[in-house]
């Protein structure tokens, strides 16, 4: 071990039925669950195979294919690396033109889409990876999609607060929207609608510290949680006189969809809400995780069995699990966990931020004035002879 | 059209309406350059949804303050027509006469412009309403102009929020900014992504309209036009005979600087065509009938001192 002091965060947690995918920084790693060992790295770990032709430089989005024989993963250089799962080899590799903000599959193993920063979606197939087929564009980066229906519909989420639903393979029928964000919209989750008749539930967050229910086959609201009110009320009464609005990073729901995590950039607790679709209101508050002030989420994940994963930068842990004990959340100390804090990850001399939502931030229209007199008339703020957007203005009207 | 109308012809000496009734805008006044980065967060305001529009503040004589239309279930009691980019308002206003029983909405999102545009509909309102005969007046229907109206607004980011699916029946593109570099291609006004969109927005059997002077960008619109699936090429029969078309060409004053120019106007008009795959299609709709002709549509009171002397242009006023 070398004499940095800290470790690398692991940025994504990917669960693999009998493994678990670490990533971090440029690297990842497999960590099978029953032996509670590293068996696959592309750092060398002592008794662990080495992965070559890993990316050098950070893993930004990755994808396991639904039979989990193929994993993608891009990284910050545009890079797309697809993975044998069998054997953890390069099957190929591509660059693409814009930077990738999220893979994903749909039913088919051989298939996979990505979204870019320039707001294109675009699929690609892993036998012919030469050919990426546009499905649809945003107009600003698309930061997360999901597929609805039986994988009939797809759902993308963008910085103009935007979630668009859409048929899929036929991206250019629009079946609706789902508006009621504030700001860019940051993760979507989709939870099966109860009963068959019944609407699938979109789970949605926000740079706006708000987590909403959809109604998928109207675009409808059907709940709006804000964790940002959440926190000012649980934990930091009269603490803090500026409110200020969290960015939800990451939404998960076990199997059963009976329970859903959320974790908050920079807030150092998970919530957890308790999910029933057939409810006026499905989301439920049930409990916060939390290891303590220092332990800030990166990543969240959960597996089959409904052990959710908790990523952590700063702390003294990089990783905790919780299992599902009478429907509530327990810290295990199961040997994966101690596994994964004792041996993974690589340390480094300063932990870098895991903040990925700063460049939304930035400029992002964080403003909605529904009362028009207070723009109106107001021709200095609404000169758009400046042809560049201008942070610092948007800012004054916050 | 009424015989009253007060139509005063360019060069004219006086309105023949009241004094008192507003003088139309000075362009020169609300000048503005012709681009505006359609990406930059401008301080734009736009309901939630379509849903929570309210359309009073835009047509006050169809839409009570609550927001709730004073005629419902009627072709009035949503806006119909579109005109996207709409400059200085030629199309907007002339489409609002040539279609009394339709709302045309001009959306255009530099600012100068979409104010003058507000001040010329709000002064045309005032003399449609001193022109109306008593007739009309007692049968209480909303006199000329009260039908047209201008936002502005960023159409590329919001216009989903402004309009429900199948809204719309007719939108119009009038010689949009062609952005020649290939890596501004993205800030044209028809793209694919778009595309998807204004068939949204469009109910079946709708019509987009659009018009350029500037060959390779009709060649863009009219080639990813044809390549959507859910857009058909109107027949020319069926063009020749729309009433709209002649306003197209020549209600706008980019088709007047077109003209003064010597240069050619190139349309590509398509037609939004159900997709089989579609849910819940909506069915076909009964189009607008013209209540005038286009040249009559044209012909709008001018308190004609006012403009000649406020035009910095060659060319009076005469949109």
């Amino acid at each position: 071990m070398s004499d940095s002091a800290f470790r690398q965060p692991f940025s994504f947690i990917l669960d693999a039925r009998d493994n678990i995918v670490l990533i971090f920084g440029n690297d990842f790693q497999i960590v099978n669950k029953a032996s509670a060992t590293i068996t696959h790295s592309t750092r060398a770990v002592e008794g662990a195979h080495h992965i070559e032709g890993g990316h050098t430089t950070p893993i930004v989005a990755a994808a396991l294919s639904p039979g989990q024989g193929h994993f993608v993963t891009s990284s910050n250089d545009r890079i797309v690396t697809i993975w044998d799962t069998a054997t953890w080899t390069v099957k190929s590799s591509r660059p693409v033109n814009k930077r990738i903000t999220s893979i994903k599959f749909n039913k088919d193993e051989d298939t996979f889409i990505v979204a870019d920063k320039f707001g294109d979606l675009l699929s690609i197939n892993i036998n012919n990876t030469e050919t990426l087929t546009p499905l649809l564009s945003h107009l600003t980066i698309v930061t997360d999609f999901a597929f609805a229906r039986d994988g009939s519909e797809i759902v993308s989420a963008d910085r103009d607060e935007k979630i668009r639903i859409s048929r899929f393979p036929k991206c250019h029928l629009i079946d609706g929207f789902c508006f009621g964000h504030d700001s860019y919209v940051t993760r979507l989750q989709m939870m099966a609608g109860a009963g068959p008749d019944a609407s699938d539930i979109l789970l949605s967050g926000g740079g706006d510290g708000l987590l909403i229910a959809w109604n998928l086959l109207t675009g409808s609201l059907v709940q709006r949680v804000s964790i940002t009110d959440m926190i000012e009320q649980r934990f930091a009464a009269g603490q803090d006189a500026e409110k200020q609005d969290v960015d939800i990073m990451a939404i998960v729901a076990t199997s059963d969809q009976k329970h859903v995590a959320v974790a908050v950039e920079d807030y150092p607790g998970i919530f957890v809400f308790n999910f029933d679709a057939s409810a006026a209101e499905p989301l439920s508050f049930s409990q916060t995780l939390r290891v303590s002030a220092d332990h800030r989420p990166t990543a969240l994940a959960i597996d089959a069995e409904g052990r959710l994963f908790v990523g952590w930068s700063n702390g003294t842990q990089l990783l905790s699990a919780f299992d599902l004990v009478n429907g509530k959340f327990e810290q295990s100390s199961a040997d994966i966990v101690t596994t994964i804090n004792n041996s993974s990850s690589v340390r480094v001399v300063t932990v870098p931020s895991m903040l990925q939502y700063l460049q939304l931030r930035s400029g992002a229209q964080k403003t909605r004035v529904l009362g028009r007199e207070a723009v109106r008339g107001d021709t200095d703020l609404m000169d758009e002879d400046a042809e560049q957007p201008d942070a610092k203005r948007v800012k004054t009207d916050e | 059209m009424s015989a009253s109308e007060a139509i005063v012809p360019a060069g004219g000496a006086e309105a023949t309406a009241s004094g008192t009734l507003a003088a139309l805008p000075q362009k020169k006044n609300f000048r503005q350059r012709a681009h505006s980065n359609p990406y930059a967060d401008h301080l734009l305001e736009y309901p939630t949804s379509h849903t929570e529009m309210n359309w009073n503040e835009f047509f006050p004589a169809y839409f009570k303050e609550d927001g709730t239309p004073v005629y419902p279930d009627s072709d009035v009691s949503s806006v119909r027509f579109l005109d996207v980019g709409c400059g200085y308002g030629g199309l907007t206003v002339s489409m609002s006469k040539l279609y009394p029983d339709r709302l045309t909405l001009g959306m255009e999102i530099r600012v100068k412009v979409s104010s003058y545009v507000h001040e010329k509909i709000q002064a045309l309102r005032q003399h449609g309403a001193a022109a109306a005969t008593p007739e009309q007046l007692a049968a209480g229907k909303p006199t000329l102009y009260q039908n047209a109206s201008v936002m502005r607004a960023n159409t590329m980011k919001h216009l989903t929020r402004f309009f429900g699916r199948g809204q719309l029946e007719k939108i119009f593109f009038l010689f949009p900014d062609p952005h020649f570099k290939r890596a501004k291609h993205k800030w044209r006004i028809i793209s694919p992504a778009l595309l998807d969109e204004y068939a949204y927005v469009l109910r079946p059997g709708g019509i987009v309209y659009t018009i350029s002077d500037v060959l390779v960008l009709h060649r863009w619109m009219d080639s990813h036009l044809e390549a959507h699936p859910m857009f058909e090429r109107v027949s020319e029969e069926e063009i020749e005979n729309d009433p709209a078309i002649y306003l197209v060409k020549n209600s706008s004053e980019e088709a007047q600087r077109v003209d003064r120019n010597g240069g050619r106007k190139f349309l590509a008009i398509f037609r939004r065509i159900v997709d089989p795959d579609e849910r819940n299609p909506l069915p076909p709709f009964t189009p607008a009938v013209a209540a005038c002709t286009p040249v009559e549509a044209l012909q709008i009171p001018v308190t004609a001192v006012e403009a000649i002397e406020a035009d910095d242009e060659p060319e009076p006023e005469q949109e």
